[in-house]
């Protein structure tokens, strides 16, 4: 059991999301960086998608109730436990009455808490995903607030950590021939044209080559971008059709929009084009204010990147077993 | 906890297992009234029967601190050396980088560096000295 002694608004209990119900008007909602969900659910030995505490505003603080074990991911957030400095990605185990502490984010914008076994709240439609929207899932359909206190379940194979912990290289390191670096500080993020990318003409080149800020106007359900507005060579009226997180569409103002992990179902604006999977965690880091710039990929790229991604995952996985297997023979 | 036999062929034979199991190559257990050494064939190259530790003691000398596992040795966390501000553990002395995981070494309590006695980059085995660390003043 932990209690929360500190909260701002909008921090919530997160899983991999609900897929499946986008057709009768349900979000799909889940981390909006889904890389250190699973990573610090792996390293924990939990399954990859347990429910964690999604942090979006700070400072945060909670106390566990009972011995246990975490990692906090995503973020830098100069976390502590029990007033002591926490490795980044590092798996410590918790002691009854611990305080753990996060202040505000030196790298990255969103931190995520997994402890074994993961955050046990009902799941809802097969997620313990916090619908803010649909005021459902997670802790009682709403954002935490102090005093709260939440359950985690058991982990069948729990880990046997040292004192010391064990941590996670940064993925953005061991991943580095996978993830392009930031170009004159602009982040690079990977898209396949949509539908309606023809219809925007030489505005569809524009798209792609210059760079986007993103807004103030970002949240959990989308970022709106400003830039030069990008128009289609004449008006469209579209249908309504059916969204997901990733897609880029252009309002009549010329400034996309990228649904986010509580994307909209339904939407009627031109898509011009698809943020791949596996580069919306780093979206989901972006700080409001920043710049990206999209870059062109195809389907099969986009299916490598995933793929190595996986194998990240997995490796975490298997080698936080092993290591912990053979710390402890030798114990 | 009942002190296990280190000279009692079956926990040689379980320990032996286990490191089999785990893909390690060796293992050095000192005590002060005995040591065993496991030496899986095909791992000529460890070093750890090399090593010998220092005891902690109160008269502010240096303590070696050995290497928990095999494992690359980093000095600092170097994947987030580029991350402005990035935190790292107050107490770990260095770290042993296996795949994608590191895996801290601590001075433990009341303990701080005096120097690292290994290169950053370098692959070390089970017990291997990796610093030496000295009582807070």
């Amino acid at each position: 059991m932990i209690e929360i002694i500190q909260t701002g608004p909008f921090n919530t209990v997160q899983d991999l999301g609900r897929p499946g119900f986008r057709n009768i008007g349900v979000t799909t909602s889940g981390a909006m960086d889904p890389l250190a969900l699973k990573v610090g659910n792996s390293l924990l030995g939990n399954e990859t998608g347990a429910a964690v505490i999604e942090i979006q505003t700070y400072p945060f603080k909670l106390r566990f109730a009972k011995a246990t074990a975490f990692v906090v991911t995503g973020a830098d957030c100069g976390a502590s436990i029990a007033g002591r400095p926490v490795q980044p990605w590092c798996a410590l185990p918790a002691e009854a009455g611990q305080v753990l502490e996060l202040g505000q984010p030196r790298v990255g914008t969103r931190a995520y808490i997994c402890i074994a076994g993961g955050i046990d709240v009902a799941a809802v439609m097969g997620s313990r995903s916090t619908s803010l929207r649909g005021a459902f899932g997670g802790n009682e359909g709403r954002f935490l607030f102090t005093g709260d206190v939440l359950q985690f379940g058991e982990v069948s194979g729990p880990l046997n950590l040292p004192a010391t912990g064990i941590a996670v290289i940064d993925p953005a390191y061991a991943l580095v021939d996978v993830y392009p670096a930031p170009e004159d500080g602009a982040l690079l993020v990977r898209a396949i044209p949509a539908g309606e990318h023809s219809l925007f003409g030489e505005d569809a080149e524009r798209f792609w080559s210059q760079t986007w800020k993103i807004s103030t106007q970002s949240d959990r359900t989308g970022y709106r971008l400003m830039g030069e507005p990008i128009r289609p060579t004449t008006p469209i009226e579209m249908r309504s059709h059916g969204v997901v997180s990733g897609v880029v569409q252009v309002p009549p103002s010329g400034e996309p929009i990228i649904q986010m992990a509580d994307a909209n179902t339904a939407g009627g604006y031109p898509k011009i084009a698809g943020v791949i999977e596996a580069d919306l965690w780093r979206l989901g880091q972006a700080r409001i204010g920043s710049r990206l710039r999209f870059v062109r990929v195809t389907h099969a790229q986009a299916a490598e990147v995933e793929k190595a991604v996986a194998g990240f995952i997995d490796d975490v996985r298997a080698t936080s077993r092993m290591v912990s297997g053979a710390l402890q023979a030798m114990k | 906890m009942t002190r296990l036999d280190l000279s009692d062929p079956a926990i040689i034979e379980r320990l032996t297992a286990v490191l089999e199991a785990a893909g390690v190559e060796g293992i050095e257990i000192t005590r002060p009234d005995q040591s065993l050494l496991i030496r899986l064939s095909g791992s000529a190259n460890g070093s750890a029967s090399q090593v010998r530790s220092s005891r902690a003691d109160n008269r502010g000398e240096p303590v070696v601190v050995k290497a928990p596992m095999a494992g690359e040795f980093w000095p600092s966390d170097l994947s987030r050396t580029g991350a402005p501000g990035a935190s790292a553990a107050s107490d770990a002395v260095g770290f042993l980088r296996v795949g994608p995981i590191l895996l801290p070494v601590a001075a433990g309590s009341s303990k701080r560096l005096r120097r690292h006695l290994v290169d950053q980059g370098t692959i070390v085995g089970f017990g291997d000295p990796i610093a030496e660390v000295e009582p807070e003043v």
